[in-house]
């Protein structure tokens, strides 16, 4: 097997580009992590200060809970629902593909007019909900400005958006299951339920896994939604570290210590992802 | 077919209806507020003691003032041109890489692709300051001399906008898998044929990519188009500015025009919704196809 | 080989050309890098006004005008002040220049004996740092509103505003409308998130003499009885009488007043002409309920020239320019930022009727003292004030806790 070192030419326009603009950045901010950068002064090492630093920050602390909630249920609800839907359209009926449209079209929107249009929606005194509860004669809740549902209610949003895209990906998962596996399974007698669980789930194991490990690194990343609906409030309630990453860097100049942040979120997601391909490689060809 | 099973074949696709139907209404809910509130009057939106959805006059004239509140077509077209220019580069660029990654061999294949993984796992924000300083240091751009220093390099340029976007860790690992599923006996035969590594990806695997390549296609330029924090960072003329940026201008002294606002976010919404629904039955039959395969 | 050569050719061709064009930049007028923050179009086309007047009279100076919109201004300094790319010139938010001028960013203003009689004491104070001249300011203030339409609505005199503390509790009962047991109209907007030390800092300084969040430098100085009874009040208000709704300062909403959810509340005063459109001959004015004192906030923006601008000279000329009686009367007109000079003031009252309030409201106002850790110390204390206000900590506790945390921040 002769080796075909012009890969090496086919592959260098990215690899430079991929160096210069994203790895060469992330090495420069675990460097800026152990220091105290604030962008007026050259960056002074200061050794894992920021580090102890975040480990006693109550609202770093609550930064991590909230985005790790916001991974639990945005990704659980979005791939549990999208699965569903998936499953109900993969009939060839008339209509599927205006039905399987419309759940994808609010993928498709910037992150920006759903923010501020659920921003709308949550008005405590005219929003849709406020009146939709009175006219149900509901109590109405303060919604975003509530410190216990905030949260929740971002997630939304989230949810929103990303039930469609992997609805979408499941569905050409499906498409590739042959439907022998289910006349066999009729004729053995087993029922939807069955045949969901024992030949639909561990057959869609490969996308499953990728789709986790696509939805998980993308609401680790949640910024938008936090930065027009909450600003990280109502007390905190809705901050995420990436927030707290803008926060600390451009609101108060904390170069140094939102560093670290971006440090300890690229670990968290790291590990996520070096885990999910340890596990998913199972039924695919390997890394 | 015994009318029974007929029946309650026929009861089963009513109730599906109903349900797919409330289902996606729901769904679509948020956006209908949004098409009936682009079309209110000021004063409806604004002062109304509660929320009515339809409104009571209807205001097709909003898309057009809304235009005019700031230079519109300028970021249109610059948003156009930026992300089909992203598209269409990274497009290739990843099919190659994602050719090389899967099929040809070399000497530390497996070490360079579990690099680029680095690349999908990064948070924006936090390189945003050290991708802001590299990009003014390009050398012998926007007035630097041949070390980078002195001027503004690709800041504020469509070299700033498209260049970074050209590389995709993702793009890259979609390509590859899919090409993993491609057999090889494809490439073997192609290259006892005498053809060179080149000829082979324009000739065989780009064909066989079409699935694949609409998928990143569309999922790029979703990513490019509505990409916000990124063109704030590193431009700063009003006529370098995109769409998105765009929607900025509307937050006023003392009252947001909620009826502009939302005509705006459906008119930069609406070329990707219109790009979807042409290229929508290309992208779902087949989406990601290389995600299936593992 | 062949390519080698080809490249060295393109190489010195690009060498060439930039000597070229270098020189031919000698020759070419002074540039001068001006940005200012805000999306309202009005200010940039008073900007290009003034501009062009100023270039008309000094020929060999050329100004680049960039307009950045708040969201994305913080944001965008801050990257410039990384690359060391910062304008010549540029507007500067109110506490934004608290945190930069300690940074030694700034050049200082060379203020002449005429300008220093003419211009307001309290204008120059607030942008000075250690008793030199950094900034202009372009001032904002928040004068106290109501809705007459909402007055004569709950039986109140319409030209009678509330006059102090407990009247405006009084009257904020009378005017709050509710629905389903929930507030859908306030009594009086107070919004207690998001930038809620603001409206604390109004009535904080209406009960004390002097009163500021912190010294210049930072060190927190709210932590006594007044500011305890400030803090009671304004939270009873909210937990006790249940007249207020929730809203934020700095909303993309714009506030619960503006937006016409409440009955009292203190606009910018940047946004009452277009209130005044869009609601004429319902909106009153008058100073804010007086407790001791009377004091309304006073914020706006700075204009800087920066330290290491490349033409320094020529951006502390035009800087002068701007703030001289022509210009700063163009800038009210169009960008309405108070005119600062007691030669302007005769003009500026007769200019508009609710002016004249305007005008008391700058003399007895208050506002954040220089802390160059003004983006923690400000949230620091908004979060512990919401604490109170979701009746989560006494008010006592509340201010005791953001209090011992702006200590620690100052000295660190």
């Amino acid at each position: 097997m002769r080796s075909d070192r012009i890969a090496y030419l086919f592959i260098l326009p990215n690899y430079a580009i991929y160096l210069a603009f994203i790895f060469a950045p992330a090495l420069a901010v675990v460097y800026l992590g152990f220091t105290d950068y604030s962008f007026v002064a050259a960056p002074r090492l200061i050794g894992l200060q920021n580090y102890f630093r975040l480990a006693a920050d109550r609202i770093f602390i609550r930064a991590v809970v909230n985005t790790i909630l916001y991974w639990i249920i945005t990704v659980g609800v979005s791939m549990a629902i999208g699965l569903a839907l998936a499953v109900l359209l993969n009939k060839p009926r008339r209509g599927v593909a205006f039905f399987r449209g419309t759940f994808y079209l609010p993928n498709v929107l910037s992150l920006v007019a759903v923010a501020l249009m659920w921003l709308w929606i949550y008005d405590p005194a005219r929003g849709v909900l406020t009146t939709l509860c009175f006219a149900l004669g509901l109590p109405a809740s303060d919604w975003l400005f509530d410190p216990r549902l905030a949260l929740y209610l971002v997630m939304v949003p989230g949810v929103w958006t990303m039930l469609g895209f992997n609805m979408v990906i499941y569905l050409a998962g499906l498409q590739t299951i042959s439907p022998d596996y289910y006349e066999v399974a009729k004729i053995e007698g087993a029922s939807a339920v069955e045949q969901f669980r024992w030949i639909t789930l561990p057959l869609l194991r490969p996308i499953t896994f990728f789709i986790f490990v696509m939805s998980s690194i993308r609401s680790f990343q949640v910024f938008d939604q936090i930065y027009i609906m909450t600003r990280g409030g109502p007390l905190n309630t809705t901050t995420t570290i990436a927030f707290e990453i803008y926060q600390n860097g451009f609101q108060y100049y904390k170069m140094g210590y939102a560093s670290s942040m971006s440090v300890v979120l690229l670990l968290i997601v790291g590990a996520l992802t070096l885990v999910n391909f340890a596990y998913g490689r199972e039924g695919s060809e390997g890394v | 077919m015994p009318t029974g099973m007929a029946r309650r074949e026929r009861a089963q696709g009513v109730l599906f209806y109903v349900f797919m139907g409330i289902l996606a209404l729901v769904m679509l809910f948020p956006l209908l507020i949004m098409v009936t509130t682009s079309l209110k009057s000021e004063a409806e939106v604004y002062m109304q003691e509660a929320f009515t959805i339809f409104p009571q006059t209807w205001r097709f004239s909003n898309f057009i003032e809304t235009m005019r509140v700031a230079a519109w077509g300028r970021y249109f077209l610059n948003s156009v041109f930026v992300t089909s220019a992203s598209v269409v580069g990274s497009l290739f660029l990843n099919a190659l890489a994602g050719y090389c990654f899967a099929v040809l061999r070399f000497p530390f294949r497996n070490a360079l692709f579990l690099l680029l993984l680095v690349g999908i796992m990064v948070p924006y924000q936090a390189l945003i300051i050290p991708q802001y300083l590299i990009l003014k240091s390009v050398p012998l751009f926007g007035g630097n001399d041949l070390f980078g220093r002195g001027g503004t390099g690709w800041l504020d340029t469509f070299w700033a906008l498209i260049i970074p976007q050209l590389s995709g860790s993702f793009g890259i690992f979609l390509c590859r898998q899919y090409f993993l599923g491609i057999p090889r006996e494809l490439f073997e035969a192609a290259r006892i044929d005498g053809a060179g590594p080149f000829r082979v990806f324009v000739h065989v695997y780009l064909p066989l990519g079409k699935p694949v390549l609409a998928s990143l296609a569309i999922l790029k330029s979703v990513a490019v188009w509505n990409d916000f924090f990124y063109p704030l960072i590193m431009t700063s003329s009003d006529s370098m500015r995109t769409v998105q940026l765009g929607l900025q201008a509307y937050r006023s002294y003392a009252l947001f025009r909620w009826d502009l606002m939302m005509a705006a976010c459906i008119l930069v919404s609406l070329p990707l919704i219109i790009a979807f629904f042409v290229f929508q039955r290309n992208f779902m039959e087949t989406a990601v196809a290389s995600g299936i395969k593992g | 080989m062949k390519q080698g050569k080809a490249i060295g050719q393109w190489l010195g061709l690009l060498m060439l050309l930039g000597a070229v064009a270098s020189s031919a930049a000698w020759a070419q007028a002074t540039k001068i890098e001006f940005w200012m923050p805000g999306q309202e179009p009005t200010i940039r086309s008073t900007m290009e006004g003034v501009i062009k007047k100023y270039e008309a009279q000094h020929p060999n100076v050329r100004i680049n005008y960039t307009q950045v919109p708040w969201e994305e201004w913080f944001t965008k300094l801050t990257a410039a002040i990384a690359g060391n790319l910062t304008p010549d010139i540029s507007g500067l938010g109110y506490g934004q220049f608290g945190m930069l001028v300690g940074k030694d960013l700034f050049a200082e203003i060379p203020l002449e004996a005429a300008d220093r009689q003419d211009i307001e004491a309290w204008a120059l104070n607030a942008g000075s740092y250690r008793g030199k001249l950094y900034a202009f300011l372009l001032p904002e203030t928040r004068p106290f509103a109501y809705r007459k339409d909402f007055f004569v609505e709950a039986g109140l005199d319409p030209n009678k505003p509330p006059k102090n503390w407990d009247e405006l509790r009084e009257y904020a009962l009378k005017l709050v409308k509710r629905r389903g047991g929930k507030v859908i109209r306030a009594g009086v907007d107070i919004p207690y998130l998001g930038w809620v030390e603001q409206v604390y800092l109004t009535f904080y300084a209406a009960k004390k003499e002097n009163a500021n969040l912190w010294e210049e430098g930072g060190k927190p100085a709210f932590f006594d009885q007044e500011g305890i009874d400030t803090l009671q009040y304004l939270v009873d208000l909210r937990l006790k009488h249940d007249v207020v709704l929730p809203s934020d300062q700095q909303s993309i909403m714009g506030t619960a007043f503006e937006s016409g959810a409440a009955a009292m509340g203190f606009p910018k005063s940047q946004g009452l002409p277009m209130l005044l459109a869009s609601r004429p001959g319902q909106i009153g004015f008058a100073l804010p309920p007086k407790e001791t004192y009377s004091k309304t906030l006073t914020l706006g923006t700075f204009l800087a020239v920066y330290k290491n601008a490349k033409n320094k000279k020529e951006a502390l000329e035009f800087q002068r320019f701007i703030n001289s009686k022509e210009a700063m009367w163009e800038i009210y007109k169009g960008i309405l930022f108070l005119p600062t000079r007691k030669s302007l003031q005769e003009r500026f009252i007769t200019d508009q009727d609710y002016n004249r309030i305007l005008a008391e409201c700058l003399k007895n106002s208050v506002s954040y003292a220089v802390n160059p850790r003004f983006g923690e110390a400000r949230k620091t204390i908004n979060d512990e004030l919401g604490e109170a206000f979701y009746g989560r900590k006494s008010p006592k506790d509340a201010l005791k806790a953001a209090y011992d945390k702006l200590l620690e921040l100052s000295q660190r």
